[in-house]
């Protein structure tokens, strides 16, 4: 019992860092909070139910078409919607709103509105410390765990992951040295996607699909987002983990019905007490559209 | 000079009377027609104007809380609570459930006030669902997630004198046009005073208010009581006019709402709540009532049209629109 509690408990919160890693790059560098992340995560998660069921692709391929296709989906809507209003804070965030609801409806018109399901990817079960544990949920795992490591050490490493976290600290100080904030915001938007879309593949293999799933997963990311602490990978992984396995733990041994309840708490008491999140710095102002 | 100081009185003037004129017209609107949709629509208009009015009204510091929609629930449901299971007659519910949604509000926002700007956003919308979820969870005082239904209506009853139940909309409509105008009208005047002068100054640069002896805090708790107080009174409205209370109704959703009316109408002044609920109520009703898979995607396609086009919010088209139209027309004078 307890080994499934921490299995699933370790499950949900590597994809929850998935989707709220990309979350919080994209806000470190743009100060956008994008609502629509979670639509990201449906259309990988829609673009594996087709590449695998329509298309007959395998799991390893479709993971990577999907997530290179939400990248790009991630990069046009950086330059479509975001990019005019580059400084405005407050119709960003509206704005993203209305993103999410034209996406959900292109969502809907694309794939229908009931639910769908990928075939399971590796049948069987295996049995851990006297655990049993479905394969295709084990295998999730170091699927995760990989994707976050390989980030990590695009933004630790890599030339554009340098230029982001700098874009992130200071952007005045950034552009001054020749980083152009527009290729920044475009490589971070469409990388932070690209998570969201292989954290879409992920779950299209062990939950049901439809237009809307991004709408739970969206509030989840913002709260691990902000615990963690804006603009740190390592924050928003620690926060990833408090949320994942307060779920399951909360699910298992007391009433799911309390986790909105218990999350929110957790949420407030961290932002009264330490408002820049666990690790991390307090942003002063919400640049409402004044110049 | 003195031709523009003129022009400007002149402004004020149609300014004035336009408004007067607006209020005249929506005091005598169901002599015209008093069908129960338009009611309806119009009491929707009433209600979602003086949530998002009070929201506009809270965000002069510079404070956009997310707990304002958890604040009106606290009104909606203690008027629910006052009426339904201790007997009490509506209107001294609905003036203590406003003061207990004003307390409620001190001390949330007390709680709250260390922090700013978007951290400020997230604190108030944790606590606006904790609200939310605490109404879900208990079954016995709230009715839990199922809601709750059968909350009286008000009458008004002097013995031997006037006897009046509100049964149909437009008493309804009397009397959400009457809270508005109320409401609207002592926000206005706040605005316009020097403690609405100073609220605004927190918003442009709160550490030199400070340093120039402010009170930060204590402004903008005071700024946080008032739009409190004011959307209990929304909640105990609405409770009392549905009849009926869920905490569905308070959800993200509705905050999302009045967000988004409040920016796409514009929120520098109080006419952009006003005007960004008027069009997207009506806009939505229409669009709803012939095709109603569209209506989330179109709405949505419209307000980032808006956005994109009037960065802030409609209120400002006539002011960006009108100097156009005035070198137009000087112009073709000129070449007459």
């Amino acid at each position: 019992m307890i080994v499934q509690v921490l299995a699933n408990g370790m499950m949900l919160s590597l994809i929850y860092a998935l989707v709220a890693i990309g979350l919080t790059m994209i806000y470190g560098v743009m100060h956008i909070l994008n609502w629509a992340h979670g639509e990201f995560v449906m259309f990988g998660a829609m673009g594996a139910f087709y590449l695998m069921v329509v298309s007959k692709l395998n799991f390893a391929l479709s993971l990577v078409v999907a997530t290179i296709f939400v990248g790009l989906l991630g990069v046009i809507t950086e330059r479509i919607v975001f990019k005019p209003m580059r400084g405005l804070h407050l119709p960003s965030y509206i704005m993203s709103i209305g993103l999410v609801y034209v996406l959900q409806a292109m969502g809907s018109f694309m794939f229908g509105v009931q639910d769908k399901m990928i075939p399971t990817v590796m049948p069987g079960v295996v049995k851990i410390f006297g655990a049993i544990l479905p394969k295709s949920r084990v295998m999730l795992m170091p699927i995760a765990a990989a994707l976050t490591a390989a980030y990590y050490f695009f933004l630790q490493r890599t030339r554009y992951g340098r230029a982001i976290r700098a874009t992130s600290m200071d952007e005045v100080g950034a552009s001054l040295q020749g980083i152009s904030i527009d290729r920044c915001a475009a490589i971070a938007m469409g990388s932070g996607s690209a998570l969201a879309g292989a954290a879409g593949v992920l779950l299209a293999s062990i939950v049901k699909i439809n237009p809307f799933m991004g709408e739970a997963l969206i509030f989840k990311a913002f709260i691990i987002v902000f615990v963690g602490g804006r603009m740190s990978l390592v924050g928003t992984i620690i926060a990833a983990f408090i949320v994942g396995y307060t779920e399951s733990i909360v699910s298992v041994y007391w009433d799911p019905a309390w986790i909105p309840m218990i999350e929110m708490a957790v949420l407030a008491a961290i932002l009264i007490f330490r408002p820049g999140g666990l690790v991390g710095i307090e942003v002063k102002k919400l640049g409402a559209a004044r110049e | 000079m003195k031709g523009n100081e003129l022009t400007m009185d002149k402004f004020k003037q149609v300014k004035t009377i336009s408004i007067l004129a607006l209020i005249v017209f929506l005091f005598v609107l169901p002599g015209i027609t008093s069908s129960p949709a338009v009611m309806y629509i119009m009491i929707w208009i009433f209600l979602y104007s003086l949530v998002c009015g009070t929201f506009r009204f809270v965000t002069m510091t510079g404070d956009w809380t997310f707990a304002h929609v958890g604040i009106m629930a606290v009104g909606a449901y203690t008027s629910m609570l006052l009426t339904m299971k201790l007997g009490w007659s509506v209107w001294p519910a609905m003036v203590t459930s406003s003061i207990i949604a004003l307390a409620v509000g001190m001390v949330l926002y007390s709680l709250c006030l260390k922090t700013r700007a978007v951290t400020f956003f997230w604190v108030t919308w944790a606590f606006g669902e904790i609200i939310r979820q605490v109404f879900a969870r208990f079954k016995h005082p709230f009715g839990g997630h199922i809601g709750i239904s059968g909350i009286p209506g008000p009458t008004i009853s002097i013995p031997g004198f006037i006897e009046i139940g509100f049964e149909t909309q437009m008493s309804y409509y009397y009397l959400g046009l009457f809270l508005a105008v109320v409401i609207f009208l002592i926000m206005y005047l706040v605005e316009r005073s020097r403690v609405g002068l100073t609220l605004k100054s927190i918003d442009v640069n709160w550490e030199l208010s400070e340093s120039l002896g402010v009170n930060v805090f204590g402004y903008r708790l005071l700024a946080l009581a008032i739009g409190s107080f004011f959307v209990g009174i929304a909640g105990s409205f609405y409770a009392h006019w549905i009849h009926f209370l869920s905490p569905a109704d308070f959800g993200i959703g509705f905050g999302i709402l009045v967000l988004l009316y409040v920016v796409v109408g514009g929120h520098k002044t109080m006419w952009g709540p006003i005007i960004g609920v008027t069009i997207f109520i009506i806009l939505s009703r229409l669009v709803l009532s012939r095709l109603e898979e569209y209506l989330m995607p179109v709405l949505g396609l419209i307000l980032m049209l808006t956005l994109g086009l009037f960065r802030e919010g409609l209120e400002s088209v006539p002011r960006r629109i009108f100097p156009w139209i005035k070198a137009t027309f000087t112009r073709t004078r000129k070449e007459a």
